[in-house]
């Protein structure tokens, strides 16, 4: 078992409180059939051109790619590789925004270059507390940027491959910069001038250092006055570097000023275009373009998105379209008058009354399949790429103008491998749309089963490894057999040899125990059958249950269903309950609650006649109650009638064990209270009397 | 109001809500402000409300704890009470060391978001595993040390703390708050055993925490309301906020 995975539930079944009540929270896994706000084809596929089904509520990233390819404009190996690393990144872990990792590398420098010289710790962000006009403004921001702690580790390793380790100049160079960080997130620390008579690389580094803290500090004044005055030597290592800083300290400026200082931006905006047009500027005209894109999104929203969307959508991308594509994607949602055929392709939703009108061939037709609403007839000439979602969005309309066939036949064609070999989650959701247009029962079952793909306990989705792929239902059609097949056709399905045995397992229990609580004998004696042959654990219960009659058979069921905890009316989720049939489940995923039925959509292949047998079976147990005020009266019933039967110690005992352990008992302390006195007055030498010193209640 | 007892008479007293007999009305709203831009500039100043805003976020990984601060802007009138919430998470992928080194990293970095020394309130929200108890009360009593003497230290608390688990009654806080929402399959029973006498653990009583979309629980007579909006704090939603404290009066 892949060792995520196994680790997720070894932490949702071990590591959660075993408390009288379960943590709360989402950690029952739940499983992932496909994807749809991401890609199901493995990324590298994906960037290669092998789109798979596009679904419109996939991530803007994945659109844009989709868009590339369609367009046929594709991805220089540059943008491919920067959008795997950031899509995919290779330890599995999002990008640290947290600073740490910098942070940790400028220390580690430290110590290399200033040796055992007091570490002090850094917190690279600070707090903004405005007050204007009765009206307080709040946040936090990153005051010393990843670039701050890599400019200074280089320095630092550079400056002790000059001066040499113990250098007067080295340590004194590392108290200033320490002083400089210190600024990040506390008071004002600025380093003392270096005298005269210290080395010209001295004092160049120390009056950079000066600035910088005095930029850290918020003193911004003072530092832009100091950045220019290094921007302007011509003798200083620093000055590219400050010609930045000048901008920087402009748009910091800007930024904090409530409202925000347009001014200051705009400033800060011609100070980076004219170092942009400067050639001796050139280290840092990448870091200006950054910059100006930063001022851009911020000072012209409206004219930034369209600026980015001509640079995403154009022939030639930049080296890494990351950033712009998530400032772009950022942007997206703002108000605009005109929507480009990128702006709309990469928001489906809101282009939706464009599509297949305006958008040219094929994005409107991809974009109107992704909507659902595909044209029923085939799309001449559709590029490879989009033939995928342009079938299954067709089969989708097909099915809903009520062409059954027609659709069946486009479903069919994707799952042969027509549009090319269909990834796991692409061909779950052909296989999951296939089967609600199933003609008969057998296909209906052998079109419902298979793997998911992924889970996710309280986030993800993380994959799943293929070993973990096991077959099972989704969960909506776990919801079908249970509630809207009746017990004939739960009986047909049990004998079709469709069902894998683990389904098979699950769905002959629930049955049974749901025929038993509707009270539908004949139903019950029906499922029985299969159930002693498919869980053979439980087949000397039920062939107890079956010789019995009357108000013994309902005993029979009672006790039965106390001694597999696992054994529960409700189909539960896709993932089968970790705990054995006779197991308790730490976090009481025992027995039953109510039995409410979910909605979900039958299959038409099931008749008016079969339907309505199962509203009825639905009707019953909606009125059924929780495990111990179902089955208490039955026990008690016959303890009172039969108090020399030897099974009703036993039954009283786990009575008072399903109190405690299941998850919706209500009436809990009467309930306990009296299956315990029962026992300890009556039995008071029987073995089961002895394992059970306590009763519980709560409240 | 079913109930008046002196520990949650003195915990309204700590946390600044009884003073003004409000508290004997109704329970005292405040307002969870989550990571995201949230303007509640239209509170009024003459509201009896307060706000529990995220200041950050602490992650712990490994031998690691990262922090991420709160980025988006919270605007208020000057005149509301603000309380400033540390969210700590654990990292699924890289279980957290929880060492003692950690725990006094994780104070260090709740101590770089607020300002110890001269908060008058701080709240922890930690869903802390069993596993994670020993260090989070450790942490707590860190922070409780370096906490000005009269101010006061909230936590919130998974509903199931609140049934039959004692760990919450030897924690160093003035005032714990169950999250009565997204309680996914305890829901029913916690509904069914907060509307037969409220939470078993004392300490669980005299407050509590809703989201506006889910129907609460009959959490019984709670000092302090704790709400979480649907979406960004408007004033709709406080209108809605308001019923709920109103409900609860009743």
């Amino acid at each position: 078992m892949n060792a995520r995975f196994a680790a997720a539930l070894l932490f949702a079944t071990t590591t959660l409180t075993p408390a009288p009540l379960p943590a709360c929270g989402p950690y029952v896994p739940a499983a992932i059939f496909w994807y749809t706000h991401r890609t199901n084809e493995p990324l590298t596929r994906f960037l290669d051109g092998h789109l798979g089904i596009l679904d419109p509520e996939l991530e803007r990233p994945y659109l844009f790619v989709a868009y590339r390819h369609l367009t046929g404009l594709g991805l220089d190996p540059a943008s491919r590789e920067a959008l795997q690393r950031w899509l995919e990144p290779a330890d599995g872990l999002p990008p640290d925004d947290s600073g740490s990792a910098a942070i940790r590398r400028w220390r580690s420098a430290r110590r290399a270059a200033l040796g055992a010289l007091d570490d002090p710790g850094i917190r690279p962000f600070t707090r903004v507390t405005h007050e204007h006009d009765g009206t307080l403004v709040h946040f936090y921001y990153r005051n010393c940027l990843d670039d701050a702690f890599e400019t200074a580790t280089r320095t630092a390793l550079q400056r002790l491959a000059d001066l040499g380790a113990g250098s007067t100049e080295l340590l004194e160079w590392g108290r200033a910069q320490d002083r400089v960080f210190a600024n990040c997130n506390g008071p004002a620390t600025i380093p003392d001038e270096l005298p005269p008579a210290a080395s010209s690389a001295a004092r160049a580094d120390r009056a950079y250092q000066i600035a910088a803290a005095a930029f850290y500090a918020g003193r911004f004044d003072e530092a832009e006055q100091r950045f220019r005055a290094i921007a302007a030597d011509p003798a200083s290592p620093w000055r590219a570097t400050a010609a930045l800083l000048v901008a920087r300290t402009l748009i910091r400026r800007g930024m904090l000023s409530l409202p925000i200082d347009g001014d200051a931006l705009a400033a800060a905006e011609a100070e980076l275009s004219r170092i942009e047009t400067e050639p001796s500027l050139a280290a840092v005209h990448a870091s200006a373009a950054r910059l100006r894109s930063y001022v851009g999104f911020h000072a012209h929203p409206g004219r930034q998105r369209v600026l980015l969307a001509g640079v995403l959508g154009g022939v030639a991308l930049p080296p890494d379209p990351v950033l712009p594509l998530i400032d772009y994607a950022k942007l997206a949602g703002l108000d605009r008058d005109e929507d480009s055929p990128f702006d709309c392709f990469l928001s489906p939703s809101r282009c939706a009354a464009r599509a297949s009108t305006s958008l040219p061939p094929p994005l409107g037709a991809v974009l109107a399949a992704m909507l659902g609403r595909a044209p029923a007839a085939p799309v001449p000439d559709a590029m490879a790429a989009a033939q995928p979602t342009l079938d299954f969005g067709r089969a989708r309309a097909l099915a809903r103008a009520g062409h059954d066939d027609e659709a069946r036949a486009v479903l069919d064609g994707l799952l042969r491998g027509n549009a090319g070999p269909l990834a796991p989650g692409d061909r779950n959701r052909v296989l999951s749309a296939r089967a609600e247009l199933a003609t008969d029962l057998a296909e209906y079952l052998r079109l419902s089963q298979m793997a998911p793909v992924a889970y996710v306990l309280d986030a993800g989705p993380l994959p799943l490894a293929p070993e973990d792929r096991q077959i099972t239902l989704t969960d909506s059609t776990y919801a079908v057999i249970a509630g809207e097949f009746d017990p004939g056709l739960q009986r047909r399905a049990l004998d079709s040899g469709e069902l894998v045995d683990a389904v098979a397992r699950r769905v002959a229990v629930f049955s049974w125990m749901r025929a038993n609580l509707a009270g539908d004998e004949i139903a019950a004696r029906e499922l029985a059958e299969p159930l002693a042959r498919l869980v053979p654990e439980m087949a000397p219960e039920v062939d107890a249950w079956r010789r019995a009659r009357g108000k013994e058979r309902r005993f029979a069921f009672a006790l039965t269903a106390l001694r597999f905890p696992g054994a529960r009316p409700a189909p539960g989720g896709a993932f089968p309950r970790t705990a054995g049939l006779r197991e308790r489940d730490w976090l009481r995923d025992n027995w039953w609650c109510r039995l409410d039925a979910p909605q979900v959509t039958a299959p038409r292949f099931i008749d008016p006649a079969t339907r309505a047998r199962a509203a009825a079976m639905r009707a019953r147990l909606a009125e059924v109650e929780p495990v111990t005020e179902s089955l208490s009266p039955i026990v008690f019933s016959w303890a009172t009638s039969h108090p020399r039967d030897p099974r009703v110690p036993e039954a009283l005992h786990r009575l008072v064990t399903a109190t405690r352990y299941s998850a919706c008992a209500v009436e809990v302390g009467l309930v306990s209270k009296r299956a315990f006195r029962w026992l300890h007055r009556r039995y008071p030498e029987s073995p089961w009397t002895a394992r059970t010193p306590y009763w519980f209640g709560r409240g | 109001m079913r109930c008046r007892s002196h520990s949650l008479l003195l915990a309204a007293l700590l946390l600044g809500g009884a003073a003004t007999g409000a508290f004997a009305a109704e329970p005292r709203l405040v307002l969870w402000a989550w990571e995201r831009h949230e303007d509640l500039s239209f509170l009024d100043s003459d509201d009896d409300v307060e706000v529990a805003y995220l200041a950050g976020t602490l992650r712990l990984a490994g031998e690691l704890v990262t922090v991420r601060p709160r980025y988006a802007a919270l605007r208020l009138p000057t005149s509301v009470r603000h309380v400033p919430v540390v969210r700590i998470e654990l990292d699924r992928r890289a279980p957290a060391a929880l060492s003692p080194a950690q725990q006094r990293d994780a104070v260090e970095a709740i101590a770089a978001l607020v300002d110890l020394h001269r908060s008058a309130a701080l709240q922890i929200d930690f869903d802390a595993p069993t596993s994670a108890r020993p260090f989070y009360a450790a942490l707590l009593q860190e922070v409780r040390n370096r906490l000005a003497p009269t101010a006061s230290l909230s936590m919130t608390a998974l509903a199931s703390w609140c049934f039959g688990d004692r760990w919450l009654a030897r924690l160093p806080v003035d005032e714990v708050v169950p999250m009565y929402f997204r309680m996914g399959r305890d829901d029913a029973v916690v509904r069914s055993l907060l509307a037969r006498g409220g939470a078993q653990e004392q300490r669980c009583r005299p407050s509590a925490g809703v989201t506006l979309d889910e129907v609460p629980p009959d959490h019984g007579a709670t000092a302090r309301l704790y709400v979480f909006p649907r979406a960004a704090w408007s004033a709709v939603e406080y209108a809605r906020a308001r019923e709920l404290v109103a409900e609860a009066q009743r």
